[in-house]
């Protein structure tokens, strides 16, 4: 039998911390979730990489529901959950999800698989104190202690999210893979990642938060997100500079993402003071009441994208209190976006030049030194993107690779090339491109890539256009000429 | 013309006329006296630290006499010498030299002897022709910086257009070769019957028994370029042109039955080619060879690069170029100079760095050295951001290349800056308010009397530094002291 090679992993992994005795409470609140996964190939958009299985814990939450991080069930084809870590394995799906929160919610459709579980509460917030970490290996629950460490900013691996993250030091081995943190009876955190001795884990505001959005019925708005570049203004010259008495206070805006809260609201040069009835330091920082000092981005993080905050600035000389109106900022909103969540590659097929949209997944297939083996032009756009840079157009559409054939002969060496337009027609997305390509410049389809060092402009024969891509496709085993976004942006 | 360039170009001239069959045989026994053995004591700057004494080591590379009692070498052997000690074959006493001539577009220098007299006995090596593929060559060298003469026999295996790491951005003919080349060999002749047909010059690490040599032709043109006492440099149209081996290109071009060439896809702004061509041009033909499909012509039974044809002009003369314009053909002539698109991108030799320190902001030129600097320590986003507005934003707005730029590079922390959010490793838009494109934009900025700060402000992100103008101004003094900048500018 060929074993999953993830599941053996953690099994190795597994280990220290201590078996809890048979018949501890907790046995009943936890589940072991199998997950198998398989992600898009990158590089052959219309196929699948090689499948592979997770295995985690899950926390069984009022509803009754399962409570796990959604990076594990991130391109999940399979989920399944057990009871004490025992077969059978009984089907799941992912009912809820907030990527960007990193959690995700099971629902387990099997009538009676939660009559012997009992939901665990969950704590209204984090208790920063020892904490017991707990899951399932190897048919045995282990638990271990933990201790809280500190608090931090953390910038959510799915953009556009800057969260409080909870650092727990814990003598548990190969931890992170869901394993939920426990004071006294209740849930105070659930563990993302371990690295080495530390746990990050998100606070059970957070997770309150999500359950409390999902049961409330109404369509879920996402977290809010500020979206803002700021400057310190610890400076006297600086404030000198603003006009604005007093000692260091408050960030200086230099711009804002678009589409985020601070968008069309801040303006440039604004210095925020305040948000949320909280002063802004200096150096962009607020006193949270529980856990000290962090960026004031977290405000944003801890609320739905509904409402507005209350806050202050300096602006034209003078202290102006403004409302931010708190809006969400999907992953993909990006010109270049850095995760794709759960949502196929889009591209196109024309005469074997594969055309796909620019992700950072797609760079992230050149491996684990993708940040200097991928091309530096695209891996530019990325950054630029990141930095919320305008980038002239909404999504950067690149020419992968040729299939070579001889109808592209003279071409079959290109790739990687950002499509400028085609036929005259500016592309930004795949379904620019198909539109462009049903309406050919005469006899020719024209397509033009952003000037480079290499090659600017292609001409195909249009009358041979879809003959050659029908017998491409045929030769190179492409089931599908096109997928497309299904919210273009 | 100054008399010693006068003599410099009669020595050339002299070298390249050569008189066939008067040099020794490959194998011969006298080949070994002309080849040295070059120790260059060389001084780099540190771009971090301009002001600083910088870095100083020992090179060694190979050279070879040529006619006029002067010495052919490679430019990376003898670049930013402070003393150049040359070792003749069999002769104990190292020989101060200078260089002459020097091309880091193409990696040769030229050098000669404080005193020439110990080489009245050295027979010259003459400059041979292209050697075919699949002959014989022989390299001579210093290898491993030995100090007797080794030399190594393979042969030719290709000739192509191939970058020359030196400068970095350059690229010409290069031969490729089996016969050994190793470190210390550089600069050392490669031979054939008699006559220099390379110097070796670079090898790529990836390749076993693979290492390369300039050829004739490119040494030719350097010497050639030589015989007015400047070095000009090889020309180069500025363009970006691409292969026309699909046949729907070719009908879209308006390319006739037994036509072949290669598309204009971009002609940079201010390059020899800009007023003479244009995007959509099919080039036909250059110096009267029939450009193929896949952009190679045939040249002395090779087939290599269009661009080869220009490269080996001189500036000074013209290339002819015949051309499909808008369905006309048309025939061309483009004046040619030295002038390189991208030249600033080039590796820095031969430079003490230029600055400004004003208040502890310390300011530099944009160029290669600077560039790297930053990029490395500014990590991905300087990166992104100086590689985006250096290589990609001219291409693609259509700008110039080789505009001058100045970067923020580093703060000298002192009491009146260190609360100041710096952008560090950025490019400087405005400094008080006036644009800042060279480092004398900057003092001008910084010494015009204003306002009550010193505002600068970055060219991207819009991130800005605020010094009170009083308290940097009387700081910038103990900064230089505290710091050991003994000058806080050098232009």
């Amino acid at each position: 039998m060929k074993a999953p090679r993830v599941l053996l992993a953690a099994l190795a992994l597994a280990a220290a911390g201590a078996r809890a005795n048979p018949g501890h409470p907790l046995e009943r609140r936890i589940v072991s979730v199998r997950v198998t996964y398989q992600s898009w190939n990158e590089y052959r958009p219309w196929a699948k990489n090689q499948p592979g299985t997770r295995a985690c814990s899950g926390l069984v939450v009022a509803g009754p529901r399962i409570l796990i991080p959604w990076q594990l069930v991130e391109d999940a084809t399979l989920v399944q959950v057990l009871k004490y870590d025992r077969p059978p394995r009984v089907p799941a799906r992912v009912a809820h999800a907030d990527p960007q929160a990193d959690l995700a919610l099971l629902a387990v459709d099997e009538p009676g698989f939660f009559d012997d579980l009992a939901p665990a509460p969950v704590a209204a917030e984090a208790r920063l104190g020892p904490a017991l970490s707990a899951g399932w290996r190897d048919g045995q629950l282990v638990t271990a202690a933990c201790r809280f460490s500190r608090s931090v900013a953390d910038e959510s691996r799915v953009p556009h999210l800057y969260g409080v993250a909870l650092r727990f030091v814990t003598d548990l081995k190969g931890g992170g893979w869901g394993e939920p943190l426990f004071s006294g009876d209740e849930m105070i955190g659930l563990a993302q990642y371990q690295d080495e001795d530390t746990l990050t884990v998100i606070p059970a505001e957070s997770v309150r938060a999500f359950l409390d959005a999902v049961d409330s019925g109404r369509p879920y708005p996402g977290r809010a997100f500020f979206g803002g570049h700021e400057q310190y203004n610890r400076n006297a010259a600086q404030l000198a500079w603003l006009g604005m008495p007093g000692p260091p206070r408050g960030v200086m805006l230099r711009y804002a993402v678009p589409g985020g809260s601070f968008d069309g609201v801040l303006r440039e040069r604004d210095v925020l003071l305040e948000i949320d009835g909280r002063p802004v330091g200096c150096e962009g920082d607020i006193l949270h009441p529980r856990y000290g000092r962090l960026s004031f981005d977290v405000l944003a993080s801890g609320r739905l994208a509904e409402g507005t905050m209350p806050a202050r600035v300096f602006r034209d000389g003078r202290e102006q209190p403004l409302d931010i109106p708190l809006r969400h900022l999907p992953a993909g909103a990006a010109p270049v976006p850095d995760r794709r969540v759960d949502a196929p590659p889009p591209y196109l097929v024309a005469g074997g030049f594969v055309f796909r949209e620019l992700d950072a997944e797609y760079l992230r297939a050149w491996g684990d030194e993708w940040r200097d083996r991928a091309p530096r032009r695209l891996r530019i756009h990325l950054e630029m993107s990141g930095m919320g840079l305008p980038a002239g157009r909404r999504r950067f559409i690149v020419l992968s690779h040729v299939l070579p054939d001889a109808f592209n002969v003279g071409y079959h060496d290109l790739d990687n090339l950002v499509v400028d337009d085609v036929n005259g027609r500016r592309i930004e997305s795949i379904r620019d491109l198909d539109r462009a390509f049903a309406a050919p410049a005469g006899e020719y389809h024209v397509v033009r890539f952003v000037p480079n060092s290499e090659r600017r402009t292609v001409v195909l024969d249009a009358a041979a256009l879809d003959a050659a891509t029908a017998g491409i496709m045929e030769a190179y085993q492409i089931p599908a000429r096109a997928r497309f976004r299904d919210d273009p942006p | 013309m100054s008399r010693r360039r006068r003599l410099l170009a009669r020595v050339l001239a002299a070298a390249l006329l050569w008189p066939a069959g008067m040099g020794p045989a490959a194998d011969a026994p006298g080949v070994e006296a002309s080849v040295v053995r070059i120790v260059n004591h060389y001084h780099r700057p540190d771009w971090y630290t301009p002001w600083s004494t910088g870095f100083t080591g020992q090179g060694t590379g190979s050279g070879f006499v040529i006619a006029g009692r002067k010495i052919l070498t490679n430019a990376h052997v003898v670049s930013d010498a402070r003393l150049l000690l040359v070792h003749l074959h069999g002769d104990p006493t190292p020989r101060p030299a200078r260089v002459e001539a020097i091309g880091h577009d193409c990696d040769l220098a030229l050098l000669a002897l404080e005193d020439p007299a110990p080489l009245e006995a050295v027979p010259p090596l003459p400059i041979g022709g292209l050697p075919s593929i699949r002959s014989e060559v022989v390299t001579y060298g210093y290898a491993a910086g030995g100090h007797v003469v080794s030399f190594t026999a393979g042969v030719v295996s290709r000739i192509e257009s191939q970058s020359y790491a030196h400068s970095g951005i350059d690229e010409h003919l290069a031969g490729q070769t089996d016969a050994a080349i190793n470190p210390g060999n550089s600069g050392g002749p490669v031979l054939q019957e008699g006559r220099v047909v390379g110097v070796a010059f670079q090898a790529n690490r990836r390749m076993e028994n693979m290492g390369f040599f300039i050829p004739a032709p490119v040494v030719r043109h350097f010497l050639e370029d030589l015989e007015d006492g400047v070095y000009a440099g090889f020309p180069d149209l500025g363009l970006v042109a691409a292969g026309m081996e699909n046949p729907a290109l070719r009908r879209y071009a308006g390319l006739e039955a037994g036509e072949s060439g290669v598309r204009v896809e971009r002609v940079f702004r201010g390059s020899d080619g800009e007023p003479a061509l244009r995007e959509g041009d099919v080039i036909l033909a250059v110096e009267g060879r029939p450009v193929a499909n896949d952009g190679t012509i045939e040249w002395n039974g090779l087939r290599v690069g269009y661009a080869v044809a220009v490269d080996l002009l001189q500036a000074g003369q013209c290339a002819a170029l015949r051309l499909v314009r808008d369905g006309r053909r048309l025939d061309v002539r483009v004046p040619l100079t030295a002038r390189r698109v991208g030249a600033g991108l080039r590796n820095v030799y031969d430079r003490r760095p230029q600055y400004y320190v004003h208040a502890g902001l310390v300011f530099v030129p944009l160029n290669r050295e600077t560039l790297r600097v930053c990029a490395e320590r500014g990590g991905r986003m300087a990166d992104a951001l100086l590689w985006h507005e250096t290589f990609f934003r001219p291409l693609e707005e259509d700008g110039v290349f080789d505009e001058p730029r100045v970067l923020l590079i580093r703060r000298l922390d002192h009491q009146s800056n260190a609360e100041a959010a710096p952008f560090l490793y950025g490019i400087v838009g405005a400094v008080n308010g006036r644009p800042v494109r060279t480092l004398e934009d900057a003092i001008a900025a910084f010494e015009t009397p204003g306002g009550d700060q010193h505002v600068v402000e970055a060219a991207q992100l819009k991130l800005v530094t605020v010094l009170d103008r009083r308290e940097a101004d009387a700081a910038h003094p103990e900064i230089l002291r505290q710091y050991g900048v003994a000058k806080d500018r050098r232009l």
